[in-house]
Formats: structure tokens, sequence, C-alpha cells
């Protein structure tokens, strides 16, 4: 019985509302004329006071029945009592002759009426009936969508929260947020994390609708079948918040009923934006802009004005004429400034917008519109700090962020990415991928590699910053500060050095100084033909041959020895001899086998000084060339006698063994 | 040329011409003011945007917007570098059986070799990624971004040889003489960026054959398209397009004068013979002319940081590297330009494999991967699409001898492996399959012209509908054949 009173409250309500507002408009008609409303205004604030002290009796009763708490609940209950009082105290004051004290209750019993209806109405429909956010919602796609945040929480939302929010706190208990709806209500956890089927939550809403403790309460919405098996899919899999519903298992299963909830994939709001004006994208086009509409047919316009260092307001103004098209605006390397963001608002379509290598900041970021199909947002280096991650969490669509050089820090990134888990942040990639890199070594340049007295050596390294080191004959490691001068026969070595970097590999570089003048030239067999033109000159012309055999610069035998006698102009003391050769593996060019080097004084008899022998390669190589240097006890001598030994063949190894393989000869200094 | 022709040649030209005078800022409007050359171009760009009006390019919405070609010139084998086959090795030396051959065409380098002893790799394969691709050890900077990578490991052509080969992947016909992918691509899409060329080629010489199979002009020439679509190589070096700089002496602003007086007279010609290479030859002038700063800018690396140099590795700070012609290829897509193509020659290992593919693969593997992360990075690589490729496979069998540590293989048009990245192309897979010796397709086929396809799909193009017409006939870059491989799509 109380409790049906108690439910006559809403009903009852409306009575003190109706008859205060009557007595409101007479008040006013009352002072433009001259009609007394004494009497009937006595009666009506009777009225006024027997109905609204009924309202609050049967409120009160409602509240006792326990359908009721919080704050909110609390709030209007004394506001309404205080409004019971002022209408009793404006009856009385009316039959008194108090006129002031009459205006001002009158006027004060306005406002409590207003305020503890807007409470009322508040409890009844929820926070934001009255202010609610407009436009069309924007929700994810299957692709992007978070299990509880996109599916679970909004059937909640539809069926639960309208009583256990924290204004009404039904049970005590508070769904609207996580943290909240894991705390629990009046009788302990409702969710239980280590075993979410054994939740009360789950218990609460399968029990049979004639019991008291069935949730949602008989009479209220009910949960459809569908909403039950997605509640206990989400269960099932755990009761995890932040799980993308496509990485839930047993996703599969309920792909189809999720549609209702979610976007269509790539939901294109440019399907119902109209065309652009095509003579306004040539004018635009005109001016010198790059634009165009993103395929054949589509209102989606794609704007360039990437480069564009000087860029000003009146650039991105120019494009408010087709601003629904714009879809896609790369301001990449552009002029764009903290300032000008907020003009940016007007293109509220806009699923793509490039700021990267710009000036612009997290002050700057904030004044952007909270664009509703933003899907990608370029802040590659920027100034953008950790006080734009907040922003980041306006955009509701929003798929990919770029952040690599910025100054968001890694942790901060974390925390962006735990607050926005389908939301993919793409930070500086490399640090760990590209760590391990070594400088190149200095490039040894110089004139020639043989030299008559002197040779300027310069070393050179493309790279700013690097310190470049160098030895000359084991002797010590000296700063490179530019190019250095040799006088005799010497080694060179040298690495790069860098911060950060590991150094390089050592180079190194013979360069040998010119013996002494040969007369002449005995060749005792012939090079093969193709090279040996000029063959006596070649040898000793101080142009030492490359890595390429056919360079014109070496003499090659192919299937035999060489055999030659070098003549000094005169009989001098000589203890070395340099003979340069090449081995190229695939061409069938090979060190040789063996050296003879013989002298005489007088051209017939000739003694042997060297001979030295060597293995064949073991495996194929590249093209290379190294100096062969013979020392020997000085002895004087006119002729110098040369036996350069082939291997003949190709080893087994080779791709073509046994077949006739080559020496190539070039440069020989006797000194 | 016969009169007949030159009327008709005329007639079509008068229509062009019309339209173009009535566009507001077409050439029948054209002041003889020192922006002529300007206004020249820029009916050339409404061109470009009439035809995205009118003519509906893209023909739908577009992944990529521009391309960056890594080509491996020469042959790249697919058995040391993505196509593992473990058989190969167990069955080392052994000859190949007939059946498996099954009478495929070989080059003269093989043709008359007594047997065809199979060659397994030197090279050990990981799982790498999350699709477990399987990629072998001489890419240590390409297995760790398998996850961004997508692998194809059944493409296939009809060439055996270079020429024939590159020019059929370039130009989509093994005969020299149609337009490069660059070029139609250039004519198809337009430009973004004025001050440069829509289509650049970048050369580079692999280490691990330095004197290897030489490249031509022609592969990146516009064939019958107008010769603004042709693409430009940048040079290392002082002069990185050549005749491109003024003469000494000669001020910018004289340089302008002459360029306006020529394009008058080029114009009064024009008028009096409508042939368009008349406005090409106008077009291009005015391109040089920018380029003389543009490219200056372009190819200035000085401000790129250390980390960058650390990512693209070391040889990127020397130029003409092929890591340092793919840092200048994600600096010309940074300035939009369309279409890059770089060439790294020398992976046409016929002898002393082993050693030489290792070298080649450490010219491009860590500045390719980088170039895939830096544009990831910089939030380009969704719209940009990577290309990593050779013109056909190599031999699963030694051409010359066998030994344990060392052979060679010939070119195998059958089945060989490309990967793609980025602009719409799903990431961090492997598609199609050989059979356990790797000669044959079994799973998947990709065709070249299949490739080529896919490629302009993702840039929104048709390619049954991109066509030029020439001789009487509509050519494309497909010809008369290719498909989309809808399973690459992201």
């Amino acid at each position: 019985m109380i409790e049906l009173l108690g439910r006559l409250h809403p009903l009852v309500l409306h009575l003190p509302i109706g008859i205060l507002a009557l007595a409101y408009i007479l008040e006013v008609y009352a002072r433009f004329s001259k009609d007394s409303i004494h009497k009937v205004q006595s009666v009506i604030l009777l009225f006024s006071g027997i109905s609204a002290t009924v309202a609050i009796l049967t409120g009160l009763l409602l509240i006792r029945s326990g359908d009721y708490s919080g704050a909110l609940v609390n709030n209007h209950k004394w506001v309404a009592i205080a409004l019971g009082v002022v209408t009793w105290t404006l009856y009385f004051l009316q039959l008194s002759s108090l006129k002031h004290t009459y205006h001002f209750m009158m006027v004060s019993s306005a406002v409590l009426l207003g305020v503890t209806g807007h409470l009322g109405g508040t409890i009844t429909h929820g926070e934001d009936f009255l202010f609610k956010k407009s436009g069309p919602e924007v929700r994810p796609d299957i692709e992007a969508a978070v299990l509880y945040k996109d599916i679970i929480h909004p059937i909640f939302e539809d069926k639960c929260i309208s009583c256990h929010n924290p204004s009404k706190l039904k049970g005590e208990l508070d769904m609207s947020e996580v943290t909240a709806l894991l705390m629990g209500g009046e009788d302990g956890k409702v969710i239980l994390p280590e075993n979410p089927l054994e939740s009360p939550l789950w218990k609460h809403i399968n029990l049979p609708l004639s019991d008291d403790e069935h949730m949602p309460p008989d009479g209220k919405d009910q949960l459809t079948q569908e909403d039950l098996e997605l509640i206990h899919w989400w269960l099932k899999s755990g009761a995890k918040f932040d799980r993308l519903a496509k990485e839930t298992e047993g996703f599969a299963n309920y792909e189809s009923q999720l549609e209702k909830y979610l976007a269509p994939p790539e939901v294109d709001i440019f399907a119902k934006v109209e065309q652009p004006d095509s003579s306004a994208l040539l004018k635009l086009q005109s001016k010198g802009y790059s634009l165009y509409p993103t395929h054949n047919g589509s209102s989606a316009v794609y704007v360039n004005l990437s480069g564009k260092d000087d860029l000003t307001k009146r650039d991105i103004k120019a494009f408010y004429k087709i601003k629904q098209n714009v879809a896609h605006l790369n301001l990449a390397n552009s002029g764009i400034n903290n300032e000008m963001l907020n003009l940016l608002s007007k293109f509220k379509h806009i699923r793509k917008l490039e700021l990267q290598n710009t000036s612009i900041g997290t002050e700057g970021l904030k004044k952007l519109k909270d664009f509703k199909y933003l899907e990608i947002l370029n802040l590659y280096n920027t100034k953008v700090d950790s006080g734009a991650i907040d922003k980041l969490t306006h955009f509701p669509q929003l798929r990919t962020v770029y952040v690599g050089k910025t100054d968001m820090n890694p942790e901060q990134l974390d925390q962006l990415y735990h607050l926005l888990p389908r939301l993919e942040v793409i930070g500086d990639v490399g640090t760990d991928l590209f760590k391990d890199a070594a400088l190149r070594s200095p490039v040894i340049e110089a004139d020639s590699e043989i030299f008559q007295d002197s040779v300027e050596i310069s070393l050179v390294l493309n790279f700013k910053d690097v310190d470049i080191k160098y030895i000359i004959n084991d002797g010590d490691t000296v700063d490179y500060t530019g190019p250095f001068v040799i006088y005799e026969t010497s080694e060179i070595k040298t690495l790069a050095q860098k911060e950060g970097w590991k150094s390089s590999e050592v180079n190194s570089k013979n360069f040998i100084k010119k013996g002494l003048d040969i007369a002449n030239i005995n060749l005792k067999n012939r090079p093969h033909e193709r090279y040996s033109s000029f063959a006596k000159k070649v040898l000793i012309d101080e142009k030492v041959g490359s890595d390429l055999f056919s360079d014109g610069a070496w003499v090659g035998y192919e299937g035999e020895h060489a055999s030659m006698v070098l003549e000094l102009q005169e009989a001098t003391e000589v203890s070395n001899v340099t003979v340069g050769v090449l081995e190229a593996t695939g061409s069938y060019i090979f060190y040789p086998k063996a050296y003879e080097i013989s002298i005489s004084e007088d051209g017939k008899n000739f003694k042997k000084m060297v001979s030295q022998d060597y293995a064949i390669a073991k495996g194929p190589s590249q093209a290379g060339r190294k100096n062969m240097t013979f020392n020997f006890a000085p002895s004087k001598a006119k002729s110098i006698r040369l036996d350069i030994k082939s291997h003949l063949v190709n080893p087994e190894w080779h791709a073509a063994p046994g077949a006739k393989n080559w020496i190539f000869i070039d440069e020989i200094i006797i000194n | 040329m016969s009169e007949k022709k030159i009327i008709s040649e005329r007639a079509y030209s008068m229509n062009r011409r019309n339209f173009l005078s009535k566009t507001s800022i077409g050439l029948g409007v054209a002041s003889l003011s020192s922006l002529l050359g300007m206004s020249f171009l820029k009916a050339g760009e409404n061109e470009v945007i009439k035809s995205a009006i009118n003519n509906g390019i893209p023909h739908f919405a577009p992944k990529a917007k521009r391309v960056i070609y890594l080509f491996q010139s020469g042959g790249p084998s697919q058995y040391e570098l993505f196509d593992h086959k473990p058989l190969l090795r167990k069955m080392q030396g052994q000859d190949l059986p007939e059946s498996v051959r099954n009478g495929q065409r070989l080059t003269g380098m093989t043709a008359f070799q007594e047997s065809f002893p199979l060659a397994g790799s030197q090279f050990d394969f990981k799982k790498y990624g999350k699709a477990g691709i399987e990629m072998s050890s001489i890419l240590p900077y390409t297995s760790k971004i398998a996850d961004d990578i997508c692998v194809i490991r059944s493409m296939y052509t009809e060439a055996i040889n270079h020429d024939p080969a590159i020019t059929f992947f370039q130009t989509g016909s093994q005969q020299p003489g149609r337009p490069s992918i660059g070029s139609w691509l250039s004519y198809g899409l337009g430009s973004e960026n004025e001050n440069l060329p829509n289509f650049v080629v970048l050369l580079s010489r692999g280490t691990g054959r330095v004197a290897g199979q030489p490249l031509y002009s022609r592969l990146w020439g516009n064939g019958f398209l107008h010769s603004l679509h042709q693409g430009v190589q940048f040079r290392s070096g002082k002069d990185p397009v050549l005749y491109l700089n003024d003469p000494d002496g000669m001020s910018r602003e004289g340089k302008r004068r002459i360029l306006d007086k020529l394009a008058e007279l080029n114009h009064q010609q024009y008028e009096d013979f409508g042939d368009p290479e008349i406005t090409s030859r106008i077009a291009q002038y005015e391109m040089a002319y920018k380029m003389q700063t543009s490219v200056p800018d372009v190819m200035n690396v000085e401000n790129e940081s250390d980390a960058t140099y650390k990512m693209y590795g070391p040889n990127s700070t020397v130029p003409g590297t092929f890591a340092a012609n793919a840092l200048l290829a994600r600096r010309l897509i940074e300035k939009d330009v369309r279409f890059v193509q770089l060439y790294h020659m020398g992976w046409d290992q016929h002898f002393n494999l082993p050693e030489a593919i290792k070298k080649q693969a450490e010219d491009v593997d860590q500045a390719s991967a980088a170039l895939v992360m830096d544009l990831k990075q910089r939030g380009l690589l969704d719209e940009t699409l990577v290309i990593w490729g050779g013109e056909f496979g190599r031999t699963n069998y030694s051409q010359g001898k066998i030994t344990d540590n060392s052979y060679g293989r010939d070119h195998h048009p059958r089945s060989f492996s490309i990967w793609m990245a980025g602009g719409g192309i799903k990431p961090g897979m492997v598609y199609g399959e050989t059979d356990e010796f790797g000669y044959n397709i079994i799973k998947d086929p990709v065709h070249v012209h299949d490739f080529q396809a896919t490629m302009l799909h993702l840039l929104g193009i048709d390619h049954e509908r991109l066509t030029y017409k020439y001789q009487g006939r509509r050519f494309r870059l497909t010809d008369v054949h290719g498909h989309v491989v809808n399973d690459l799509l992201a």
C-alpha cells in the first residue's frame, strides 16, 4: 500500500507545478490590470500548498521503498521540501499585507520549482536528456571494435545504466565506468574476473523474470536473447576490457551479430556528400594548388599543400569552397603553424590529415576540431608532446597516428596504447632494428701508386663529423687533417671513427717509389696477343693496372709461364723486385704459382737470387690485384731475369676445371 | 608523312587546341609574359585534372599514390634468398629429372651442357615474422621486416635473356618500343610536383658482379607517349642531370628571357603544325629550368640525420650506391615524384654464385629494409608501393661444374621470387608456391602481366582502360593480358 502511494509520486508531482505556474501567470496579469485577483490567488496558493505537500509525501515514500538513492535524489528531496515550505508561506503572506516579502517569496518559489523539477527530470530521464549530444554517433567498424567498449557497454547503457549510474545508484551499483563496475554494489562484486561466468551479474540477468532479483526488473526493457549471448561471450572470454572483438576467441561465431552495434566497415561519408563543383576544382587548380578527386565519381578530394613553406591562412581558406569534400589534406613540410590549425575545422569530413615535418605542437593540436571521420593523423617530426595524448582520444575513428620524432617518450606512447587499444601508434623505428651500423673505410686517394720523388695522399670519406686516423708503415697513429706527402715506399693504413658508430674496417694501400730506370725488356715468350700490345712499355709505364683485366694496362699469358729479362741502363746495385699481379678466378685468372729472379752483370751468367712458390687459390674470388715484393742481398746487376710460373690450368673446384688459365702482370719495379 | 596524314593530324590537334583555348588559362590566351611557359605547363596539368574528372582516372579509389621500384637487374637467385628448397641440398650434384624440366627452353649458355647437377643453397633459411616467412641468412635486415612485406614465390615470365626480360617487366612487351611503367603512370595520373619530373631513375652497380649486364635508357623511355613522360636519370656526383646547368656567366634572368622567347617561337610553330611534341618540348624546357633549383635541393642529403644514415647503412653516405639511391628515393617520394625506379645491377651469377650473391645481398638488404621502415615511420608507406625484384629467376641446377662451395646458375623464367610492401599490399604474407625442386609453380602463379595489372589496380587504375592509341591500335601496359591478383590486396 505504501509502495503504491509512493509510485503515485510521478503523477502527483505535476499538480503543484501546474498550479504554481497558474499563480505566476495571475501575478503577472495583476501587474498590468486593474482587476483584483486577490481572492482567486488565495485559493490557488492554498491548492499549491496542498498538492506540493502530497507530492513531497509520496516522494518520501518512494525513497523509502529503496528504489532510489544517491546524491541527486537527496538534493531533489530537500529542494522539494523547501518548495513546499515556501508555497505555504506564500499562502499566508498573501493574506497579510507584506507586499515586498510576498513578491520576493514568489520569485524564490519559481526558482525552487525550476531546480527541483530539473533534478526530478534528471533522475527519471538521465543526465544528458536535456542537453543530449546531437549528430550521428560514429561507431568503429568491425576491424577496430573493442569488445567491451563498443559492444557490451552499449548494451549495458541501453538496459542497465539508466538505474545503475552514479546518480541513481540502484543497489549501490554503478555500471557507467569500468572501475565502478568492477567495484560492485551493496552485495559485493558483480564481475568476478577470475571466474567471469560465476559473476553475480550473469546470475541476476539469468534469473526467471518472476524472481524479484531478476535484472532488469520486470516492467523495464529486458535484455534480448542476442544481448545475453554477447554478454556470455564477453564473460566466457575472460571479461577483458581492452581486447579487440576480432581478437577475442569465438569471434567467428558472433561476427554476424555484431553488425548492429558497429558501423559497416569503411564507412564512406563521401557517399553522402555532394560532388564538388568541378569549376571550383579547376579554379583552385589554376591558382597553382594541387588537388583532385580521389577517384572517378567520388566526392572526396585530395588536397596536397605539402612542401609549401610560405603557407598562409589564405591558402587554407581557398579550400572552404569545397570544404565538405576535403577528405585528405596533406600539409607535410609546409608552413602550417599552431595558430592556423583551427582553420581546418571547416573540413569536417576529413579522413586523413598529414602534418609531419611542421612546427605544430600540442597547443595547436588541441585547437583541432574533434574530427568525427579522421582515420589517419600524421604528426611525425613535430613538436607535440604527451599533452596531446588526451586530444587523440577525441577522434572516434582514429586508426593510425604517426608520432615518431616527437617529444613523446616511449612510456607515454605505451600509455597511448593502453588508452586506445585499437589505435595503431607508429613511433620511431629502427633503434633496435638498425643499431649495428659500422662506418665505411676512408678511401685512399693519390695520383698514382708508383711515384717518382714524392706523392700526395688524401683520405676521403663522404660523411660529416668523422675522425679519420692513419698509420704509415706501422708508425704512430695520426689524426688526418688534410692531404699529406710521402717520400718513400710505404704502406698506408686508415680507418674512420665516429661517436655512436662502429669504427670502420682498416683500409690499406701500398705506394711504391719508382725504382731504377729500365732500359729495355726482353720478353722470352710472347704474351697472349690480346693482352700484349705495347707489353714492353705497359710493364714499366708507372700506371698500375686496375681490377679489370681488360683495361689495357695488363699483360696476360694463357696457359703458359712468363719469362723476361730486364735491362738496366748500367750495372747498379739492386736489392728488391716488385711485381704486380692480378687474380679473378671467374675469368680464369690466378695469381702465379712461382717467381724466380736471377741477376747478371754481363747478361750471360745469371745468379738465382729468389725462388718462391705459392699455392693456388682454394676457392673462387672476386677480381683483385697485389704487389709481390722480393728482397735479396744487394748485388750489382745489369740484367735481371724474371721467371713467373703459371698454374697453367684451372683447379678442380673451378667451374671449368682443367681449362687453361691465365696470369696477368703489370708493373715491375726494381730497386 | 603523307599529306593525308598531315591533314588528319592537324584536325586532331585542332580539337585539342580548341579544348586548350577554352580553358581560362589555355594557350589561346597565354600572354607573352614571363609566365608564358608556366601557363603551358598549367594547361598540361589542367588536362590531368580534367582527365580525373571526365575520363575517370583513377577509375576507383587508389591505395597507392606513388611507387618505388627497386629493380634487381640480372635475375637474383630465388634459391639463395626467398625460396627454400631443402631437397636441392639433399640431391646436391644429382641430375635434374627431365620430368621436372619438361622441355623448358634453355639459354645458349647451358643448352649444350651434358648434365644438370642440382645445387642447393649454401645459406641457411629461417622463418621470420608472424607468418613465418622463410628467408636466407644473407638477408639479415629484410628478414627483420617480414611482417611488413609480401613475398611472392610464384612469379613467372616468358623471356629467358636479360634485355627482353627487363623490357617485358618494364613495358609489358619483350620487343623494345613501348612506354615504361613510370611513363604510363605519368601519362595516366599526371604530376603532383611541377618542379620535378614524374618519373625518376637511379642506377647503381652491384659488387657481386662489377662488370654486369648494361642497362639501356630506353628501359625508362616513353615509347609512343609524349616525351614529357620519359624517365629522367639522376646521376651521382656533380651533375645529377646531364646538361642541366647553365653555362658559366649566364644569369637566371637571362635564361628566363631566352626560354620565354623560345616558347613564343615554339608556340607559333605549334600554331602552324599542331604537332603535340612541340608543347611537350616547351614543357620540358620549363621543367629543366625548374629542375636547376629543385634537383640540387633534392639531391642535397646534408641535413639527413645520423639515425637515417644508420638505418640505410654506411654505404648510404657514398653517392651512387644502392643505399644512397634508396635514401634519395625516399626524398623524391616526399616531394611527390610519382614513380622512382632504382636499378641495381650485378645479380647475374652464372658462376661463383654463393660468394657473389652474398655481396649483392649486402649491397641492397639493409637499405631496402630501411627504406620500407623509413617510409613507415614517416607515414608514407600506406600510400607508397615498394617493389623489390628482378627480371627472372635462376636455375635450380648448376651452370658449369658444381663443387662443395661453388656453383653457378643460369636464367630461369618459370619461377622466381619478388617482394612488395606498402601501398595497399597485404603485409606479412607469402603468396604462391613452387614444387620441391623449385623449378615449377604449383600454386597461384603470377605472370608479369598479372603483376602489372595488380600494380595499376593499387594505383586506382583499371589496366584494361589505361590505353593510348597509336598506329591504329589502342595499346596498354598489359597488352591483351593480365589479371589483378586480388589475394595480394590488403
